[in-house]
């Protein structure tokens, strides 16, 4: 039986069923990561989103469809969502049940005659066959899915005799249905302690994501344009994204991932953490079990967020971009009113360079260096700024 | 790294002091002067380990990988992970349960060696021990003056 899938990237598809239905009705309110759901964000290499369909793809799973809140329409991982051949429809909030169903109806004239619907802020590894076979066997037009710790918001619809692919609704709900028992990985990413567990597992080989990058020794995943000091060490298992830049002295140890676009200055351990694309980690700390994205660090032992303000500890390496700017929530000042704040910084945003103006003391020292000693080693003369700049 | 190279797997001595040491140090001198060399510390019978046998690691960890090499950690004893892990030092290096998969992690990744203690669940191990101890002592039959019970002296 060919199974399609529906995915959505939003809250509340089955806000118009009863609070008693609320958690299987795919209703449960999404957590969110820095502003996105967890599944956007990287990990190892590729968006969390990017995974989960390809274990669909393995499973044979197609057509597959997307549908997304229109807060995350222009989102960067869904621009580049195409090369997975993915489906992706954008709807207002209050609209994604509705396009959801419309998905479904699109999915069976294309063949399917089941489907698998979803909310796409979990990891989960399916055995589409077994589900398949259980759903089969009950005969009920929904199987719901759980595993030990609850309900999964995942649903399996339809059957070889089904007409039409339909979400379930609150008569289907009220009556009492079997749940299919899921044995295999599933993280609920509702928690940073999750995310960072996720991370762990895939690099403790426990799941089946694999970093993106080459293993370079047994455990140590580097992907091609990463730039590692000599003198950097990396114990294992440890991976280290694209265009990333361990200096001298740098210690990433204990399951670290430090993804793309990230640079660790002189003499930084980092461990048993996670470090979102675009952070800067300033020279001699020492981060451990911690998320790092950009200027915000969060402890997941002690659960606790800091915003650091100080950009040469922690920070950004590349600035945020325009659309960023302008949809962040920026406080407008008592003395102005919101639309006129608004009309500022949009005004503001849109003179603002995609890369940071290079300072003329960078620029010197940028030549300075390449003239002396190209390539890696130029990293440790960086340190000997009094030479450079002299 | 160069895969033909040997593993050279050393056993630390039971008290890893400054005077063991300097001995230690001396058989090493060839190994360390060895191109690429690979190297396992089985440290399951170190009971005692201070301020110099740390120095020791970490000059013999700086001393392979500039020279190419890698130093991993194997069967560590409570007491050693214990020193290790409040020192902090114990994340520079890989740790392995056993010897023999410090020495297989050279070739292949063994996902299911890593284990990372965390300091508190050291001292917590350790302070249970001592409360079950404590809790046996108690327990040992005596009369209300504290002198053992008739079967006890007799034993």
């Amino acid at each position: 039986m060919q199974v399609g899938a529906v995915l959505v990237l939003g809250e509340c598809i089955g806000n118009d069923l009863s609070p008693a239905a609320a958690p299987y009705c795919l209703a449960q309110a999404m957590p969110s990561f820095f502003g996105v759901p967890a599944t956007m964000l990287d990990l190892l290499g590729e968006p969390i989103l990017y995974r989960i369909i390809e274990n669909l793809r393995k499973s044979g799973v197609g057509p597959i469809f997307l549908i997304t809140d229109d807060v995350f329409a222009h989102h960067a991982v869904l621009r580049d969502i195409s090369r997975w051949r993915v489906h992706v429809r954008n709807a207002p909030r209050e609209g994604l049940r509705t396009a959801t169903q419309a998905a479904l109806r699109t999915c069976r004239e294309s063949g399917s005659r089941g489907a698998i619907v979803m909310q796409a802020s979990k990891y989960v590894e399916f055995d589409v066959a077994a589900m398949l076979r259980f759903h089969g066997a009950s005969g009920q037009p929904v199987t719901f899915v759980r595993d030990s710790s609850g309900p999964l918001d995942i649903a399996m619809i339809g059957s070889e005799s089904t007409e039409q692919l339909v979400l379930p609704d609150r008569r289907a709900l009220q009556s009492r249905f079997l749940e299919y028992m899921h044995r295999k990985y599933a993280n609920r990413l509702s928690t940073p302690q999750d995310l960072r567990r996720l991370a762990q597992d895939a690099l403790l080989q426990h799941c089946s994501i694999r970093p993106n990058g080459n293993e370079v020794r047994p455990g140590v995943w580097v992907a091609p344009s990463a730039r590692l000091h000599p003198r950097a060490r990396v114990v294992g298992p440890a991976y280290i994204g694209d265009h990333t830049r361990l200096r001298s002295g740098v210690v990433v140890t204990r399951c670290t991932n430090v993804e793309h676009h990230c640079e660790v200055d002189r003499g930084s351990i980092v461990e048993n953490a996670t470090i979102l694309p675009h952070t800067y980690l300033g020279a001699s700390l020492d981060i451990a079990h911690s998320i790092v994205n950009r200027n915000i660090m969060v402890d997941v032992r002690r659960a606790v967020e800091v915003e650091i303000g100080d950009r040469s500890l922690i920070g950004s390496t590349s600035p945020l971009p325009r659309r960023a700017f302008r949809q962040s929530p920026l406080r407008a000042p008592n003395l102005i009113g919101h639309s006129l704040w608004r009309m500022l910084s949009n005004a503001l945003s849109a003179f603002l360079p995609n890369r940071p103006l290079p300072s003329p003391a960078s620029v010197r020292f940028s030549c300075n260096v390449s003239e002396t000693r190209p390539g890696l080693e130029e990293v440790s003369r960086a340190g000997n700024s009094r030479t450079v700049e002299g | 790294m160069n895969p033909n190279s040997s593993v050279v797997v050393k056993t630390l001595a039971d008290r890893f002091d400054r005077s063991e040491v300097a001995s230690f140090r001396r058989k090493m001198q060839e190994v360390l002067r060895r191109d690429q060399p690979r190297i396992v510390f089985d440290l399951s019978s170190v009971t005692h380990l201070d301020s110099a046998g740390i120095k020791f690691l970490l000059d013999c960890l700086s001393t392979i990988v500039r020279r190419d090499g890698e130093l991993k950690l194997a069967a560590l004893s409570p007491q050693a992970e214990m020193i290790l892990e409040i020192t902090r030092v114990g994340r520079l290096f890989e740790v392995f349960p056993a010897a023999e998969d410090a020495v297989r992690s050279f070739d292949v990744f063994l996902p299911n060696t890593h284990h990372y203690p965390e300091p508190w669940d050291l001292f917590r191990s350790v302070s249970d021990n001592q409360r079950t101890a404590d809790l046996i002592a108690s327990s040992a039959p005596a009369d209300l003056d504290g002198k053992p019970t008739r079967g006890e002296a007799a034993a």
